[in-house]
């Protein structure tokens, strides 16, 4: 399973490097940017590229850097509700500052009355299960991780049209993990059941809730990679269709905006230009197609 | 002219109205119910529209937007937008009997004519500055639109 985390994180961390410059100039991502940070910060605790004693050591090595790693995770989800549902005109409650106060508040009071916490132990968890707050504690984690990506999955945009299928595949994925585990918590702590269904209802939790948020994240990456590619082709039209206005003495309308409102002012006022007469020679009708194609590209009807 | 504010103001208001990332046709229909009157658009083939790229037409029962056949798809919408824009500004249009198209014929019609002042968006009329601002400002929500839910949430 190291694997899977330190991919995991890897994938969260990269991407959360590659979007900062765009975010600083965008505020709209800055929830999903967040959530992929904080998210990278949640997978980093679990020890797979940092030994785990080494960062709950700098905690005082009491199994702290276990309620670190559910509240980041918790915080990474919630963003991600808050940029899957920024579009509706009401938030979901649980989108909601205070929401998060009370999902983590409900889960590290039980944290607090865990007994006797230890030194670092990656199976915290696990060895104290036979005490009630220790249930309470892992219990009202996982349920809050299954509200938080259900209500992303019915109310944000991966109920969309046209929303990446990675995204719903991964936070199906996570949903059911977190049921799951759930469930092998409850098993674990009033020993039902026979040794070997609880260790397969243990072993069942990592590899989907890892992969969900593996598939998560690269879905994001994918958007942010078709976004630049598309802003790489629109520099292009833009700057062809610059000369192109130059060329035909043009006064396009000047906005500020992304590169694809320029680009579209740019093909409006050339446009424009032909049907006053200008004539385009054969190069610069393919230029202004080819922006045209661009632009139009999931335009719709 | 019966304004309703400055364009900036009309098309968040519109918006406000329209399904998440609108497209073209949510717009049409959005117009529709903001100014109360069905709208749609209509493809005319036929002579030449020399500077003309689009027209509207008012009706009782309803408005039509014609635009030449064959317009790129692109600046076909941009057209089109611009007649919308006269739409929600309220622009009577002026009577007319020989329009480019037998549709347009005995109703009220506005037009985006370029035979006078490139880009419309000079200092000619003000309800010609007020629909072709509407037509940019729109066209960007359409544009941002289609990059889809998901790309803007996360991309």
């Amino acid at each position: 399973m190291a694997a899977l985390h330190a991919v995991a994180f890897w994938c969260a961390a990269l991407i959360f490097l590659a979007r900062t410059p765009h975010v600083l100039r965008n505020p709209r991502g800055r929830a999903a940017w967040a959530a992929t940070g904080v998210g990278a910060l949640g997978l980093l605790t679990l020890g797979s590229v940092v030994p785990q004693p080494t960062l709950d050591g700098l905690l005082g090595g009491t199994n702290l850097i276990n309620l670190v790693q559910n509240v980041c995770a918790t915080a990474a989800f919630w963003c991600m509700l808050r940029a899957s549902t920024s579009d509706l005109a009401v938030r979901p409650l649980l989108a909601r500052p205070t929401a998060l106060v009370a999902m983590v508040v409900a889960f590290a009071v039980p944290f607090s009355l865990v007994r006797d916490r230890g030194t670092t132990d990656f199976h915290f968890i696990v060895r104290g299960i036979d005490q009630p707050a220790m249930w309470v504690y892992a219990s009202v984690y996982m349920v809050c991780v299954a509200a938080l990506t259900t209500v992303t999955l019915v109310r944000g945009v991966p109920a969309s049209r046209g929303a990446l299928v990675p995204f719903r595949v991964g936070l199906v994925l996570v949903t059911a993990a977190s049921i799951e585990e759930v469930v092998s918590l409850t098993a674990d702590h009033f020993a039902l059941g026979s040794p070997l269904v609880r260790d397969v209802l243990r072993s069942s939790f990592d590899p989907p809730f890892y992969l969900g948020i593996v598939l998560v994240v690269i879905a994001m990456a994918s958007l942010t990679l078709r976004r630049w590619a598309r802003d790489l082709r629109c520099r292009g039209h833009h700057r062809r269709l610059r000369r192109i206005a130059r060329r035909h003495e043009l006064r396009p309308v000047r906005r500020a905006g992304d590169v694809r409102v320029r680009t579209y002012d740019l093909v409006i006022a050339i446009r424009d230009a032909e049907v006053q007469g200008s004539a385009l020679d054969d190069t610069e009708l393919v230029h202004v197609r080819a922006a045209e194609r661009t632009l139009t590209r999931n335009l719709g009807g | 002219m019966a304004g309703r504010g400055d364009a900036t103001t009309v098309v968040r208001d519109l918006v406000a109205t329209l399904p998440r990332s609108p497209r073209l046709a949510d717009v049409v229909q959005g117009v529709g119910r903001f100014v109360g009157t069905p709208t749609r658009v209509v493809e005319v083939d036929g002579p030449s529209w020399g500077t003309l790229t689009a027209l509207m037409s008012q009706f009782e029962h309803e408005n039509l937007v014609l635009v030449p056949a064959g317009t790129p798809e692109l600046y076909r919408m941009h057209c089109v937008l611009h007649e919308l824009g006269h739409l929600v500004h309220g622009d009577a249009g002026t009577p007319t009997t020989d329009a480019i198209a037998t549709f347009a014929a005995g109703g009220h019609v506005c037009r985006r004519s370029l035979d006078a002042d490139p880009g419309l968006a000079g200092p000619s009329g003000g309800d010609e500055r007020f629909a072709e601002r509407f037509a940019y400002e729109m066209a960007t929500i359409v544009l941002a639109g289609s990059a889809g839910d998901d790309e803007r949430a996360y991309g």
